[in-house]
């Protein structure tokens, strides 16, 4: 992949790696077809409210500190604003630091989509500058100033000699792109284009991309018996931070979805190595990703010294909580970078993934492979059938009413409560960290013990709740609204 | 015109999906982006008999945006009506369809003879507020589903007072109008929360009068024409 730093806008997934959001079948086969070429996704003839790639990428964005986000649109696209306050403050708090990014709307009217709003937009942006001094401002677009073709880059160039700092055009249409994650994509293109400047010197810092940084104490003291210093992404970052990203001894996320456009930016940008393992989640996947990270930064005496003794202390205690584990068979509906690595953690716990649904699938990744985490799998023998939906709700109650699992598992708001309704325990993998390592797969593991040893809540539930669904789509095929690509 | 809006207190017209979940039993069928309905949804919860990952949405993409996106529409609402169970769907308009021109309204007057009443009111984000797009729905209930009722119901008052999810404590309001309201010797009705809905909703035509509490909102409605003519 080559990435062009010069336009401001980013190619959605779709365009760029093949990305789809619609198919049925079985992990061996979405590898195959995605391996020789001929893997189409299908489009829904009916589908349910998802996610818009504007939350993605204005959620990163409006997490780094003292930044300012213009969210040109109508009332409702800068909504989100009051949830980013919500969330800079608690994540700074924990953190013992200060987040005075703010989040503003234009609230466009009709007027505007017809007759343009730029100088309303420049007087806005000027502003903010004004109000709030903010280290950098991101003038986003939506749906509605797409379509009228209202030129933000050209206001942006303007108001860049008022401003001394960075002043970012962000093309976030939400419907430019089905897969929610493009979000990701943008929010790593603007830090990229405006904010990391080239290498002066190298540091031991690691990029390390996340989402909340809950693990953030334990990794730092991990880190430094390594002689590494972890730069969390981009919760909490500052932009004198980012701005030395290009320095770093390596690049890591926590999620394969997340830091895949930064990683590979920063490694054909400015040479800083990638590591694309399978990621932290579970036992091999922890030791395979360390492994990886001593080999790009000449540290793997220092690793391996670590994996022993970190094993001598939790391998017995995972052994004997996975009996209990053994036979227990479960659904999972999850984003592509956790679904397949979570397949990997639960088939090393002894527990039978009967479907596992992505809500995107990306063919392969930005350097033109297949995502690790899948081929890992396939490396395995490790198959089981596989939908990718976008988060379609009626598609996951359908799969859990015909195979009435122990468990299902998601990572998205919203998902876990329908499964609970459907008499299904259910496990709510909110914290990106929660399959971390050793210590924190043991912990999973002791969750999930939890979740299915009383089922006698979703049992009751189950009995007193209707769901919204027909009797008639409970009986349906899960892809009967799944209609064949077309070109 | 376009202006400075921080610390914002309103969400857009669409945000009127909140009015249509606050009857039981009717669900808000979205042609708008995948995502508007989340994003709106961010202070109503994910939760209850419909919550907003529920209800269908025609996610129109890039190509819906050039060639229209009427075909989808027409099967989104089609299929709704096989796969959830609901009494009334209320089909609203994101920014998109409005832009390009989608006759949404066209579509919705072929679902006319549906098993269960399909209406549609206009809320593209563009047009105004939530307070707006609340009255929109409430236009659209009178305007295409209510009949005209030459019963009247003695003492029989219909209240509009709070925009549904907008104050914490709209429910709460509505229901203390109604006691007030009984305590007088009349009989309330209200279509929003728990065991009120359609079937008030059907009253509303038999209703002597109609109390509205509110410095504007829903002055528009309680004066409609269409309005007028049921009463």
């Amino acid at each position: 992949m080559s990435i062009n730093l010069e336009s401001s806008n980013v190619a959605t997934r779709e365009n760029r790696i093949g990305s789809i959001t619609g198919y049925i079948g079985s992990l061996s086969d979405l590898a195959e077809k995605s391996e020789c070429g001929t893997l189409k996704g299908c489009s829904r003839c009916f589908s349910q409210s998802s996610t818009c790639l504007s939350s993605c990428a204005l959620g990163q964005l409006s997490a780094i500190r003292d930044v300012a986000i213009i969210h040109h649109g109508p009332a409702g696209c800068s909504v989100a604003s009051a949830g980013a306050y919500y969330l800079d403050k608690v994540m700074a708090k924990k953190r013992g630091v200060t987040n005075d990014t703010v989040y503003v709307g234009t609230d466009m009217n009709e007027k505007d989509t017809i007759f343009g709003s730029t100088e309303s937009l420049r007087r806005i942006i000027l502003e903010v500058n004004r109000r709030y001094s903010p280290k950098a401002i991101f003038v986003t677009s939506s749906c509605a100033t797409g379509i009228i073709g209202e030129d933000i880059d050209s206001v942006v160039d303007d108001v860049k000699e008022e401003i001394d700092v960075p002043v970012v055009a962000v093309h976030c249409e939400g419907f430019k792109s089905r897969i929610w994650a493009t979000g990701f994509d943008i929010s790593d293109h603007a830090v990229l284009s405006s904010i990391v400047q080239p290498p002066k010197q190298k540091r031991n810092t690691i990029n390390f991309k996340n989402f909340y940084e809950s693990a953030r104490p334990e990794i730092i003291e991990m880190f430094k018996r390594f002689d590494l210093e972890p730069i969390f992404l981009y919760c909490n970052s500052t932009v004198e931070e980012l701005s030395h990203i290009s320095e770093s001894l390596a690049t890591t996320c926590i999620c394969g979805t997340l830091g895949n456009y930064l990683g590979n930016a920063l490694e054909e940008k400015y040479g800083v190595p990638y590591v694309r393992s399978i990621n932290q989640c579970g036992i091999v996947g922890f030791e395979t990703w360390l492994r990886e990270i001593g080999k790009v930064t000449n540290r793997s005496e220092l690793i391996e010294a670590y994996i022993e003794e970190q094993r001598a202390i939790y391998i017995p205690q995972i052994e004997e909580i996975k009996k209990e584990l053994k036979g227990l068979k479960a659904v999972i509906g999850m984003g592509p970078g956790y679904t397949f690595e979570v397949s990997r953690v639960l088939n090393e716990l002894g527990i039978e993934v009967v479907w596992a649904l992505a809500w995107h699938y990306d063919k392969k990744y930005e350097n033109g492979d297949v995502p690790p985490s899948m081929k890992y799998l396939l490396d395995h023998d490790i198959d089981f059938e596989a939908s990718v939906a976008d988060q379609q709700n009626f598609e996951v109650m359908n799969i859990l009413h015909k195979y009435q699992p122990d468990l299902y598992l998601s990572r998205h708001p919203g998902s876990t409560v329908w499964a609970i309704k459907n008499g299904t325990p259910a496990v709510y993998v909110a914290d990106e960290y929660m399959l971390f390592g050793y210590q924190h797969t043991l912990e999973f593991a002791r969750t999930i013990l939890d979740t299915i040893r009383n089922r006698s809540f979703e049992q009751n539930l189950a009995k007193r709740v209707k769901l919204p669904y027909t009797d008639w789509w409970y009986e349906q095929n899960v892809g009967t609204f799944l209609e064949e690509a077309k070109k | 015109m376009a202006k400075l809006l921080d610390k914002q207190r309103y969400k857009c017209a669409l945000g009127a999906m909140q009015t249509v979940q606050a009857i039981s039993r009717a669900i808000p069928v979205l042609h708008s982006g995948p995502g508007c309905a989340q994003k709106l949804s961010d202070s109503t919860g994910s939760s209850g008999y419909f919550s907003p990952n529920i209800f269908p949405c025609t996610s129109i993409n890039e190509k819906d945006v050039v060639f229209g996106g009427v075909k989808k529409l027409e099967s989104t609402i089609e299929n709704a009506l096989k796969v959830i169970d609901a009494d009334l769907y209320v089909v609203l308009t994101g920014c998109i369809p409005e832009i390009v021109g989608d006759d949404t309204g066209e579509v919705v007057s072929r679902f006319a003879d549906a098993k269960k009443p399909v209406l549609y009111a206009s809320t593209a984000g563009f047009k105004g507020n939530n307070y707006i797009g609340h009255q929109q729905v409430i236009d659209a209930i009178i305007e295409q589903y209510l009949e005209k009722s030459e019963e009247k119901e003695k003492g029989l008052v219909n209240i509009w007072a709070d925009v549904p999810y907008q104050d914490l404590f709209w429910l709460g309001n509505i229901r203390e109008l109604e006691k007030l309201l009984k305590e007088i010797g009349l009989t309330p009705n209200t279509i929003f929360g728990y065991q009120r809905g359609i079937e008030n909703i059907n009253r509303i035509p038999k209703a002597e009068f109609n109390l509205l509490v509110s410095p504007w909102v829903s002055l528009e409605n309680t004066h409609l024409p269409g309005y007028r003519k049921n009463r």
